[in-house]
């Protein structure tokens, strides 16, 4: 089996500051892998150790910092053997869309893949739509929720976590898979497989060489972070009697 | 608002289907459903597409035969349950009409094209977007309200052909978590301050003498697995507003903190003195769990 996992850099949320006129500042911005994208990888590595036969590339699409080469190596210690990654310097503003055309060309150029894994979403965005639109859009079996995955017999068995049943079923490739966050808990990622990972291919497409037409269907008219609910942040420390009991007070009012 | 000419509704709770409709009554001229489970669950449209109580098969597996039905129906707007497998349709739908699906909606506003709000950055922020033509949108909880249903006018069995593809292999129901975390109005919420799974007998100690619900974050639900994936609060799993929350053991990430950011009063207990979670409280005690948390058990029992 040729597997591609596939995953998106974003910028933490915890690194994020609110500036003037409820604006996000991007500028002290730390990025990382996306926290849901990690449980896919995972879930793709040990697909691809569980058989000699299957190979395993990761894909993304993103700006400049694809590039990051700590990024690229935290990606590649983790089970992928290369990766592929497409860069557009607007890809930030891209859309589910737009983002999974893109993905979806750079799949068919990568050729023959008989699985796609995506994670539950994005770490940023979080619509849960961009792995089962790139399915959608390669017209192939596509399913969202896994919880369990197994090869067998060319077939995909798996397990969809839904909110009153977990059904099983079995899946005819190719497939694009879409996991739930609590399929596997990621690897923490060795020094030794850090170190292989600096060695292993690594190439870069532009949007257009990939996928000429993919325009945001999405217009973006703001993004704004919340009016701040004002709290009183009365904190002290444990041993402040007084405050203990200015707590079980507030507490009693509620019994 | 001018009302768009079809709307059609793609639901497989009857909850969902009651809401969503409702909804759709208000934004459309003509309102039509594909739907699943029970047969009578079908209101508030001009025609309804029944398509089997999906028990022995998988709602995947039909969601090319929905399609065939989106696509002649020439909609404005596709409305779809917020759930895994409206998730699922949905992306199917988009990919048919070649847009992007507006996802967890908060708001909806058909002035200018269709357009939402949705929270962004794990909570932190707010989008709002509009897509021009044809558009695909699943609601946020309670976005849309269920009103006085009347039947559908009309209700087609519609015959679905096998999906070679999606291989039905078995159910199993879900033992549904008897707590509605929703409907409490005080939640203890524990995270990964508690680091064994016996430690949090101290909150469920505290919760008991409050009648307080249990809550947590998400790492003790999904890797700890110590707590149902129900109890999880904040921006993929619940997001609630108790008069009382009582965060025990929790950093106070935006992630989880937007799951609880309207509730009425937040007291926080955290040995870290810098944790973010002080700076969103209305009270916080510094201070390690197993010291505080029976002390204010015992202090409210007396």
């Amino acid at each position: 089996m040729k597997i591609v996992v596939c995953y998106k850099l974003v910028p933490s949320a915890e690194s994020l500051t609110v500036k003037s006129g409820r604006q996000l500042d991007f500028g002290s911005a730390e990025w990382e892998i996306g926290p849901y994208d990690l449980n896919a990888v995972e879930a793709a590595a040990r697909l691809k150790e569980a058989s000699a036969d299957n190979s395993l590339i990761a894909l993304t699409f993103g700006g400049d910092i694809i590039e990051n080469s700590k990024l690229r190596k935290g990606i590649l210690s983790r089970g992928p053997q290369e990766l592929v990654a497409v860069k557009a310097a607007d890809a930030g503003q891209a859309d589910g869309y737009r983002t999974a055309a893109i993905l979806a060309e750079a799949i068919r150029k990568i050729g023959d893949v008989d699985l796609v894994l995506f994670g539950e979403g994005s770490g940023d965005m979080y619509a849960q739509q961009t792995g089962v639109l790139v399915g959608a859009l390669l017209g192939w079996t596509t399913v969202n929720a896994v919880n369990s995955i197994r090869e067998a017999d060319g077939l995909l068995e798996v397990g969809r976590n839904l909110e009153d049943s977990v059904e099983l079923l079995e899946l005819s490739l190719p497939a694009a898979v879409s996991v739930s966050s609590d399929i596997c808990v990621p690897r923490l990622a060795s020094m030794k497989d850090i170190l292989a990972a600096g060695k292993k291919p690594f190439a870069v497409w532009s949007a257009e060489e990939v996928c000429v037409q993919a325009e945001n269907k999405t217009v973006v008219d703001s993004v704004l972070a919340p009016e701040q609910a004002e709290r009183a942040c009365i904190v002290k420390p444990a041993d402040d009697e007084a405050h203990i009991e200015a707590v079980v007070n507030q507490l009693r009012n509620f019994i | 608002m001018s009302k768009l000419s079809t709307v059609f509704v793609i639901a497989t709770q009857k909850s969902a289907i009651a809401e969503l409709t409702t909804g759709a009554r208000t934004l459309g001229e003509r309102v039509l459903l594909a739907y699943t489970g029970e047969r009578s669950a079908a209101v508030n449209a001009d025609t309804a597409y029944y398509l089997g109580d999906a028990e022995n098969q998988s709602f995947a597996a039909l969601i090319p035969t929905v399609l065939e039905l989106v696509t002649k129906a020439s909609a404005d707007l596709v409305l779809v349950e917020t759930s895994k497998n409206g998730r699922l349709a949905a992306a199917a739908a988009a990919a048919a009409l070649g847009t992007s699906v507006l996802a967890d909606a908060g708001a909806l506003c058909t002035d200018n094209g269709v357009q939402i709000k949705k929270m962004v950055y794990g909570g932190s922020a707010e989008k709002t977007e509009h897509v021009s033509g044809a558009a695909v949108v699943c609601p946020a909880a309670g976005l849309f309200k269920a009103a006085a249903s009347e039947p559908a006018a009309e209700i087609v069995d519609v015959s679905v052909p096998e999906n070679a593809r999606i291989r039905f292999a078995g159910r199993t129901a879900k033992v549904v978590c008897a707590a509605n975390l929703n409907a409490a109005d005080k939640v203890v919420g524990v995270g990964r301050g508690f680091s064994t799974e016996e430690s949090l007998s101290l909150a469920n100690d505290l919760a008991a003498v409050l009648s307080a619900e249990i809550g947590c974050t998400r790492p003790l639900a999904e890797e700890e697995k110590w707590l149902p994936c129900a109890r999880y609060i904040g921006v993929s799993g619940a997001v609630i507003k108790p008069a009382l929350y009582i965060a025990a053991g929790i950093s106070g990430q935006v992630q989880h903190m937007v799951g609880v950011k309207d509730a009425g009063t937040i007291i926080a207990i955290n040995k870290d003195e810098h944790a973010p979670i002080f700076a969103n409280c209305d009270y916080g005690i510094v201070g390690d769990l197993s010291t505080v948390l029976p002390l204010l058990t015992e202090k409210l029992k007396g």
